[in-house]
């Protein structure tokens, strides 16, 4: 008896780290063209490989980066989530408004997240209560906050952003790691855990995968999904707090299509949007892959004009790619 | 006039149908019957022409036909209208109607006008009096079967096949359809008619042909038929002894009761499940079975009746509801709400466990990883599921190992109360005996169990005691020592 209980758990661990190897080669594609585009960039620039510009480079991934998980979890929902890139504008311009009116710091960042994440309670209602389609849910709120934006700043940037704010936006640990990116990593691990470990990220996968199967197990799906939407909107205005700390000052267009980059960042990292499909990790993979280009590209005297046609280009050979492994294993 | 001749169909070795001879006249109405599984289906498939018969002929007014595409059943007079309907609920019945044969203006534009009056030449020889202006989305079910039959004659056919046309009608709503049919017999169409209704043989078919495992067992005139003859035709055969042996010895205590439960439409229903009882829900497509489950296990709400759990009272609002009281709901399709396709098994079996929140695979909202694992290895394992490893998923599994982790999932929870709706349907043989033991397992461990299905001699192999349900209501409580022609003559009344 003793043995096969034995037997049994060594399965169990081998299927474990099994699975693990599984998951690691299934972002090792993307994993290895960013590795090759390191070398590519290294060979052809010699600044490319220096600590100032692989500071810039996680200063940059920052903000898509953080922006990428809260999209992670909708995208793996069969969801989208547009206004991302408004609420950093909006939550920026909210913040700074408070601070340069000298309420405390920590006031003007608590209301400057609050509105945020009031937009992603606004997607989730109108999501689930609603029964609008995520595209067109988020389509709408993401003009809202855009608009709402422009309305209380008319229009121009807002300064007096608190040293201290801006200090943390530009300094970081060394002369390596920016602590925007620290902040990025660590709600990066975090999220990860809450995805991959938790009752909240089984919920997720099980909505995307069969929301119907997902509800005849017991599931709440609505509200589910509301708080999905949360997670969302308060992770990006923590990016548009992110984004005034580093810029020292704060745009109501500063975030305009940032939404774009985070769901490009969890497509290329496996997600599908079809839903079901999608992890932090692969998430980051992404965001770095599109950092690295657009930075190295542009050290070695690409214009932005084809930067932009090169990122289209990896997007959709990401997912091409992507569908073709999926097709060959099914 | 329609021939068949000594048509054979096999599939990996099994004969689906059997040296298939009858033939329906013009000007009559000709019925089909048998059990499921009696080869009606692959019949219609071959004269539909998505599957050709191994052998045999096929005759229409005495020339021998090739049926190899539906287009070519069209063009040798062939008609069929599929008991799902098939027509396009936004549009309006003229458009629906000459659907593919849409007149044209010399501009390129649709000719409006004279689909109209196609379609309403269509509807008047059928004697009904729809307006082909209104959206379909607009009719009610019986009057979209009749646009369905319209759009069929409209392209003029010889033969006409009607797949279970009243399955989902009222009896007003069928004496309205059987009088459009007699209008087409009496204009000289060839009508086959398949039904599950035997009294609906009587009242409309002229003469009807009887299939059993493949073969014809019966064929000639119905005059002269009784119900009871025509039913023993159809069964003939004795029960198969695959069903497993039972410690059969239901609790005196009862799990499950529901008193006048039900909403409009279905019920008032009352009943009682004992613990270790495995009790049986007989009844055609469209009797109310699931409807009538999913409401106690509160998947559609109910509105009025009451639910007792032990004997008390209960209030189920939602489906979490009902998990922590201890029910589990196997579904009538794995696929659409039963089983997560494309995450893993060890998801699957999992999920209904975290969502009750029992703290057992959970500790403090996260999944201890290595006690689900062990859970999921020890329930495909009560389950003899065959599978590669518990991290594959579920969608590489076959049919009847993905019905398995469908069932294992509620045995996750520790549910004492277990529904199963259709837990045989589309498996292979070795998996149905599977399951059946599963099931039987459940009940003599003392778990209160109900069976819903379609297919009779399953439910006489494994149940205590069979209710019949039809038109949403139990109409006849049967023991196990009921005879499989007692029960299939009780569903079809």
């Amino acid at each position: 008896m003793g043995t096969v209980v034995e037997t049994k758990d060594s399965n169990v661990s081998k299927n474990h780290s099994f699975n693990a190897l599984k998951n690691i080669l299934n972002t090792s594609l993307v994993a290895a063209a960013l590795v090759l585009l390191v070398i590519v960039f290294s060979v052809l620039s010699p600044v490319f490989l220096t600590e100032l510009n692989l500071f810039h480079i996680l200063q940059q991934v920052s903000i898509v980066g953080i922006l990428a998980v809260g999209q992670a979890f909708v995208i793996i929902t069969a969801g989208i989530d547009m206004s991302q890139g408004s609420i950093i504008g909006l939550t920026g311009v909210a913040t700074a408004l408070l601070m340069s009116a000298h309420y405390p710091t920590w006031v003007a960042i608590l209301a400057g997240l609050l509105a945020g994440t009031l937009i992603g309670v606004l997607n989730g209602v109108l999501v689930t209560w609603a029964k609008l389609p995520p595209f067109i849910a988020t389509l709408g709120t993401m003009s809202i906050g855009a608009g709402l934006a422009l309305v209380i700043t008319g229009g121009q940037p807002v300064f007096g952003i608190p040293t201290v704010l801006s200090n943390l936006g530009n300094d970081g640990i060394g002369s390596i790691l920016p602590d925007i990116a620290l902040l990025l990593i660590v709600i990066a691990v975090i999220f990860h855990f809450v995805l991959s470990r938790s009752r909240f990220g089984r919920y997720t996968y099980a909505i995307g995968s069969n929301p119907l199967a997902a509800r005849l197990a017991g599931l709440n799906v609505k509200r589910q999904l509301i708080w999905i939407y949360i997670i969302s909107g308060f992770l990006s205005a923590v990016g548009g707090i992110v984004m005034i700390a580093w810029v020292n000052s704060a745009m109501p267009s500063a975030g305009d299509n940032y939404q774009l980059n985070s769901i490009a960042a969890v497509v290329i990292g496996g997600g599908s949007l079809f839903g079901g499909q999608g992890t932090i990790w692969g998430s980051m993979v992404g965001a770095l892959l599109m950092s690295v280009l657009s930075n190295g590209s542009q050290l070695v005297g690409i214009s932005t004009y084809w930067q932009s046609v090169l990122l289209g280009l990896v997007v959709i050979l990401a997912v091409f790619i992507d569908g073709f492994r999926q097709r060959s294993i099914a | 006039m329609l021939e068949l001749q000594h048509i054979t169909k096999s599939f990996f070795g099994n004969k689906a149908l059997d040296d298939v001879t009858f033939t329906a006249y013009p000007g009559e109405i000709h019925a089909l019957v048998g059990q499921n599984g009696a080869g009606k289906s692959t019949l219609m498939k071959i004269l539909s022409g998505a599957y050709t018969a191994d052998s045999g002929k096929v005759f229409v007014d005495d020339k021998e036909v090739l049926i190899s595409s539906p287009k070519d059943a069209e063009g040798i007079g062939i008609s069929i209208v599929y008991q799902e309907l098939s027509l396009f609920p936004h549009l309006s019945v003229a458009a629906n109607i000459v659907i593919g044969e849409e007149p044209v203006l010399k501009t390129g534009l649709l000719d409006e006008k004279s689909a109209y009056t196609t379609a309403k030449q269509v509807l008047e020889r059928l004697g009904v009096d729809i307006n082909p202006k209104r959206r379909v989305s607009n009719l009610n079910v019986s009057q979209q079967q009749i646009c369905e039959i319209a759009k069929a004659i409209s392209k003029n056919p010889r033969i006409v096949i009607l797949d279970e046309p009243t399955a989902s009608l009222t009896k007003a709503e069928t004496d309205s359809l059987f009088a459009v049919m007699r209008a087409m017999r009496d204009g000289g169409l060839t009508l086959i008619f398949i039904s599950h209704h035997i009294e609906e043989v009587f009242a409309i078919a002229d003469r009807c042909t009887v299939l059993r495992d493949g073969r014809v067992a019966y064929t000639g005139e119905v005059s002269g038929l009784d119900e009871r003859q025509i039913v023993d035709m159809m069964v003939g055969h004795s029960i198969e002894e695959f069903y497993p042996v039972r410690m059969n010895n239901p609790s005196a205590s009862t799990a499950l009761e529901i008193r006048n439960f039900g909403r409009p439409g279905i019920g008032p229903v009352s009943l009682k499940v004992q613990y270790g009882e495995i009790l049986g829900i007989a009844g055609l497509i469209g009797s109310g079975r699931s409807e009538l489950v999913r409401m106690i296990f509160g998947a559609d709400k109910y509105t009025n009746g009451e639910i007792l759990l032990n004997g008390e009272s209960l209030r189920i609002r939602n489906t979490a509801d009902a998990i922590r009281a201890g029910i589990a709901l196997v579904t009538e399709d794995r696929r659409i709400d039963g089983l997560n396709l494309s995450m893993p098994i060890r998801f699957n079996i999992s999920l209904p466990n975290i969502i009750g929140g029992r703290e057992t695979v959970l500790r403090h909202q996260f999944v201890r990883r290595k006690f689900e694992a062990n859970l999921v290895l020890k329930i495909a394992e009560a389950v003899k599921l065959k599978y590669g490893s518990i991290d594959h998923r579920v969608v590489s599994l076959s049919g009847g190992n993905q019905q398995k982790v469908a069932i294992g999932k509620w045995i996750s929870t520790g549910a004492k109360i277990f529904i199963f709706d259709e837990p045989t349907k589309g498996i292979d043989v070795a998996s149905k005996a599977e399951i059946y033991r599963v099931i039987n397992e459940l009940a003599d461990s003392g778990a209160a169990v109900i069976v819903i299905s379609s297919y009779n001699p399953e439910l006489i192999g494994i149940c205590n005691r069979i209710f019949v349900m039809s038109r949403g209501n139990i109409i006849k409580k049967f023991d196990s020592s009921v005879s499989e022609n007692d029960l299939l003559l009780a569903q079809s009344m």
